[in-house]
């Protein structure tokens, strides 16, 4: 039993708005961590505290979803829509895909696409969107491509732990669980200002506004999430987006990955990509949501460096898996690595860089145990991504530096003897430039003789990150 | 040649994750679970932790991120889990330690509880798994309860995410008195979803 619970709610209230006193957050730790039963309380209303926002969240959605669904005269289609497999409302095609038939192509703006599973896809003027069946059946009942333009989903219930829909574009993937989002794909604005630099986007933009049918090449993929939550998978990994969020995903032209070149049917390539996730906030007006401009809206901006392995040849190539573990004993190759240089073309020695997390995986090595190894087959066409951890690079100075990864494998003669193939040479991928900027330190603040109250019994706390945030190291995983 | 996983390569020093493209990565093992498979489930149990993470910060704006960066690691470790066995367990492993990881090194700001206490609090986390569904159906349905301004209120708070600060401007209230309001709403859904529990408990 607390003695006090009303008080112990009153705690928890200040908590979970941020508006705790120092005496108040110290009352509140105190009865924390001494009663059983007030942690219990803590955790039940925390609990509700996480639910009401998801609740509130869903509830919105719920909302919209209703108010979309009624307010015109696509959605009076709706009630057929179960007849149908797939139905395009007023002025545009109606498609139904089948098994062999090669997918639906839309090119119609403002009409509706009604998927055989209830989805609703709203094509904005100008996109252009096929239907095909998916490569992966087993989880996702829909797919949409996305080739130029704007869609808004209103996706369907799914199963539990299946995507309803999944929307697929050059520069990445979308899949959601019965939410409503956007996804838009765009030339991007550095893209048209290069092009006009060349000389030839004057003409393109032309013959744009003329209304003719141009090579679209997507360098921005820009997520609006109204309701739930979506997956946004694109090449530098997978990323959750929340209602109320924005996820871009900028693909920069120069930077496009150029391959370096093949060796026994593998090549690597190299490229750097541009990520944002920022918060959008809605006001609803008349029934409808607006966004707003908020003061308060986090952007977050993040590069990265991909890696691709390709397997460009007509045969199906196994290697072995590089791991962490056991490279001393030489059983598993060493992963790609980063290779750089500097402005002048001289090699940064590598034992001044730290690209990547440190190895943490000694344990195995110190227990002796005997490690297996891992083999990787991509069959022709297939490649595998890798994600670098380009928060930890780090160079001498400050400056633009010349990156290239290579990878070397030698060929196992016992795996050979034994009947097994494994593929072996070196490769070395393009280059790509990167700035490499130091980071930030923070400083302490130089303390004064005046923040200091040299009252007795009245010594103030010391910042809690002083002792917390010093040389710890955060938990390995 | 021994059992062997694609997902080992998670774990290089090099790359933090991986994805692939045009269809499945194949490979010569059977080895389970897929990073698929966890991906789905982490997906399933996603506001389990979510709410388990609100819990240990008190805070649900880092809430999101920490999530985030628990699926990472969950996906990089996919080939840990142990199929069929407790994934709402496993994960929360992960997400205890990322939420102390987070506690060490302080990114939330003044005002939050100590490390210690947030251990304490881990140590002591209710296992909510069986009857959070019914938690939730309850609250949802004692949400449905409340009207008006106190709504409104909520709507702001939870739904855009406002502090009782901005709330106040936006109502024209004093800030005392929407954090009278907000908290007099909270206790109104704590008692209701209690009542409704307990109702459906004996039915």
């Amino acid at each position: 039993m607390v003695a006090d619970e009303g008080r112990l709610l009153d705690l928890l209230d200040e908590y979970v708005d941020g508006r705790s006193s120092a005496a108040g957050l110290a009352e509140l730790e105190s009865l924390l961590g001494s009663s059983a039963a007030a942690r219990r309380i803590y955790w039940e209303y925390l609990q509700q505290h996480a639910m009401i926002g998801q609740l509130q969240q869903e509830r919105a959605g719920e909302k919209l979803a209703a108010e979309t669904a009624t307010a015109g005269s696509y959605w009076s289609l709706w009630g057929l829509a179960a007849a149908a497999a797939l139905l395009l409302a007023a002025g545009a095609l109606a498609l139904v895909p089948g098994p062999g038939k090669p997918a639906a192509v839309s090119e119609a703006g403002g009409s509706v696409l009604v998927l055989a599973n209830g989805t609703r896809v709203l094509q904005r003027p100008g996109s252009r969107v096929s239907l095909g069946a998916s490569e992966d059946e087993d989880d996702v009942e829909q797919v949409v491509r996305l080739h130029r333009g704007e869609i808004e989903v209103h996706a369907a219930k799914s199963e539990c732990g299946q995507s309803s829909v999944r929307v697929e574009t050059d520069l990445g993937t979308v899949e959601s669980l019965g939410t409503v989002f956007r996804v838009g794909l765009s030339a991007g604005e550095k893209t048209v200002r290069e092009r006009a630099s060349e000389g030839v986007g004057g003409k393109e933009i032309a013959q744009m506004r003329a209304g003719r049918v141009m090579p679209f090449a997507a360098a921005l993929m820009l997520v609006s999430v109204m309701e739930g939550r979506v997956l946004v998978r694109s090449g530098l990994g997978a990323t959750e987006v929340r209602a109320g969020e924005t996820a871009r995903v900028e693909k920069e032209e120069e930077e496009k990955a150029k391959a370096g070149p093949a060796v026994n049917g593998l090549q690597i390539s190299f490229s750097r990509r541009v990520v944002i996730r920022k918060s959008v906030t809605f006001v609803e007006k008349g029934g409808k949501r607006v966004e707003v401009d908020d003061p308060d809206a986090r952007e977050y901006r993040r590069e990265e460096l991909l890696a691709e392995l390709k397997n460009v040849s007509d045969r199906t190539i196994a290697f072995k898996t590089f791991s962490k573990f056991v490279v001393p004993q030489g059983e598993v190759p060493r992963a790609p690595w980063v290779c750089a240089t500097d402005a002048e073309g001289n090699r940064v020695p590598e034992h001044k860089r730290r690209f990547f997390r440190r190895n943490r995986g000694g344990d195995e090595k110190k227990a002796g145990k005997a490690v297996q190894f891992s083999v990787t087959v991509l069959k022709p066409g297939q490649s595998l991504s890798l994600r670098c951890y380009t928060h930890t690079l780090d160079f001498p100075k400050e400056g633009t530096y010349k990156l290239h990864m290579e990878w070397k494998l030698d060929a196992d003669p016992d795996l050979e003897a034994a009947g097994i193939k494994l593929w072996s040479g070196k490769l070395t991928s393009n280059t790509v430039d990167w700035k490499y900027v130091a980071p930030k330190r923070r400083q302490r603040p130089a303390r004064r003789m005046r923040d200091v109250n040299l009252k007795p019994g009245s010594a103030k706390k010391p910042p809690a990150d002083a002792d917390e945030a010093g040389d710890k190291k955060p938990e390995a995983f | 040649m021994g059992p062997f996983s694609v997902f080992s390569l998670l774990s290089s020093p090099a790359f933090g994750s991986y994805v692939l493209r045009r269809g499945r990565l194949d490979s010569m093992s059977t080895y389970e679970p897929q990073q698929a498979d966890v991906q789905k489930l982490f997906l399933r149990h996603s506001s389990l932790l979510r709410g388990f993470i609100v819990g240990l910060l008190g805070d649900t704006s880092g809430a999101d991120d920490l999530l985030q960066e628990v699926f990472v690691v969950a996906s990089e470790k996919a080939a840990d889990f142990q199929p069929g066995s407790d994934f709402p367990a496993w994960a929360r492993a992960i997400a205890r330690l990322k939420v102390l990881e987070f506690m060490r090194q302080r990114r939330g700001g003044p005002g939050r509880l100590s490390p210690e206490i947030v251990e304490a609090l881990a140590d002591s986390a209710p296992e909510l798994d069986e009857t959070y569904e019914a938690r939730r159906t309850a609250l949802k349905r004692c949400l449905g309860e409340i009207r008006g301004r106190a709504r409104q209120l909520l709507d702001m708070r939870y739904q855009q995410g406002l502090n009782p600060e901005r709330i106040a401007q936006r109502v024209s209230w004093k800030v005392a008195a929407v954090n009278v309001a907000l908290s007099r709403a909270r206790r109104f859904l704590r008692e209701c979803t209690g009542r409704r529990l307990a109702i459906d408990g004996d039915s």
